[in-house]
């Protein structure tokens, strides 16, 4: 040990310019192998692997713990981001229905070319529980007169009882006091149209004082009638009404009432056509 | 020897955690030389000869890891360990400034000895990124694990000196 310390400086200068010889050899081998490289880089393999997959799995865990704000963070925005797409959707449902509303009014109004349709919105349903009458936009300014019908799409929805300015009252073939003459499509048979009570969503209406020889089955569509007028205003026949889903005698009176699941979806009503000529 | 034994296995195990555990972490801005930082601290808690032997040993183990030449890591941990066991007794190495001081020298003298063997044997290396992205951070983490390594060596160095004079 004293014959290092003494002779300490030389040796770390020899030990130095061996290794820099060492390093030019190398070098110029291209390469660091050897016996001693061999023998360590192999002793010390297992000790390595295991540390470094014990890093792995360390860092693993503080990439998982430091991945969690931004997580929560993306969340968020994620959040966010489906919230407004829910509300485009209902956007878009709603544009679908009137879209579909205006192709179903465009086709009627191309069959029926003779007919002077005025279009119009539903702006309200008035009466409560106790009627099925709605509001609509147009009114005696736009020429609209009581008792003319109101389709939507192809399907009949009702009646004009009352007439302002600019706006008219509809009473729907859903309420009780409808009472329009309307017909079964395959045999003729003619009856009063008129609604049925009820809470359930699924709203039926009925049609009444059929012949109690009626052919009329389930299936069958039913139609609107012009067998009687109202006043100045047209009656259009055969606009349909909807489809017969069961048919009952009427006690007292022998006739039959057929009850109708309507053509027309009321709960989803929003455009709707006065035919005005 | 006993000492030079200890020292030989805790830089065997400072290696193995530097290449192989600290690699496996993946820390950004973690650039640490844990076994520079284990020689600075050697050289100041072991004699002229000890910590010769030491850095020599760890730098041939360095070294036998090291791509393309061998023999850099020897150079450098030899050389720092002559210097600083020749100055630490100069010093008061209690203080932890002298061991911020001495790491930063450490790790200049480090890259002043691999730019110029590396120019020696002409490998390329981009100089400006190196002393601008690397060193400096090296600097800070080098620093920060030898203040925690050096209270550690002490503490054993210390009860190894106590277990010997006062054999308990």
């Amino acid at each position: 040990m004293d014959f290092l310390k003494n002779k300490l400086l030389t040796i770390v200068l020899v030990l130095c310019l061996a290794f820099t010889i060492f390093i030019g050899i190398t070098a110029g081998n291209k390469g660091n192998t050897g016996i001693i490289q061999n023998i360590l880089t192999t002793g010390v393999k297992p000790l390595q692997k295991t540390f470094y997959l014990a890093g792995q799995r360390i860092s693993n865990i503080f990439q998982f713990v430091s991945s969690l704000a931004r997580l929560k963070k993306e969340n968020n925005e994620l959040r966010k981001e489906v919230e407004e797409l829910r509300l485009k959707l209902v956007d878009y449902d709603r544009f679908k229905r009137e879209n579909e509303e205006l192709n179903k009014l465009l086709n009627f109004k191309n069959s029926n070319k003779n007919l002077k349709l005025l279009g119009a919105n539903v702006i309200a349903k008035v009466g409560g529980e106790w009627f099925d009458v709605l509001l609509i936009d147009v009114g005696s300014k736009d020429g609209v007169k009581r008792g003319q019908y109101v389709i939507a799409g192809n399907g009949f929805v009702g009646q004009v009882i009352e007439v302002n300015t600019n706006n008219s009252k509809v009473i729907t073939i859903l309420d009780e006091m409808a009472n329009i003459p309307a017909k079964v499509s395959s045999t003729e048979d003619i009856g009063l149209l008129t609604g049925i009570k009820s809470i359930n969503k699924d709203k039926q209406c009925k049609i009444s004082m059929l012949p109690y020889d009626t052919k009329a089955k389930e299936g069958d569509l039913v139609v609107t009638t012009n067998i009687i007028s109202e006043g100045e205003s047209i009656i259009q026949d055969n606009i349909l009404i909807g489809k017969i889903t069961s048919i009952e005698e009427e006690k007292p009176s022998l006739t039959k009432v057929a009850y109708i699941k309507p053509e027309v979806d009321f709960q989803k009503l929003e455009k709707v056509m006065v035919i005005i000529k | 020897m006993k000492r030079v034994l200890t020292f030989i296995l805790i830089s065997i195990f400072i290696i193995i955690m530097q290449q192989s555990f600290l690699a496996g972490l993946k820390l950004n801005l973690l650039v640490l030389d844990a076994t520079l930082a284990f020689i600075v601290c050697s050289s100041l808690l072991l004699d002229e000869v000890e910590s010769f032997i030491v850095a020599l040993v760890t730098g041939l183990i360095v070294d036998s890891f090291s791509p393309y030449v061998f023999g850099i890591n020897s150079i450098i941990y030899v050389s720092i360990s002559y210097l600083f066991t020749l100055i630490q007794k100069k010093l008061y190495k209690e203080r932890t400034l002298i061991l911020i001081l001495l790491n930063l020298l450490a790790v200049i003298l480090k890259y002043l000895i691999t730019f110029g063997s590396y120019f020696i044997v002409t490998i390329k290396l981009d100089l400006i990124k190196i002393i601008k992205d690397v060193i400096p951070f090296e600097m800070l983490s080098n620093i920060v694990f030898a203040m925690l390594l050096f209270d550690f060596l002490r503490r054993a160095v210390n009860s190894a000196f106590l277990q010997k004079e006062w054999k308990f």
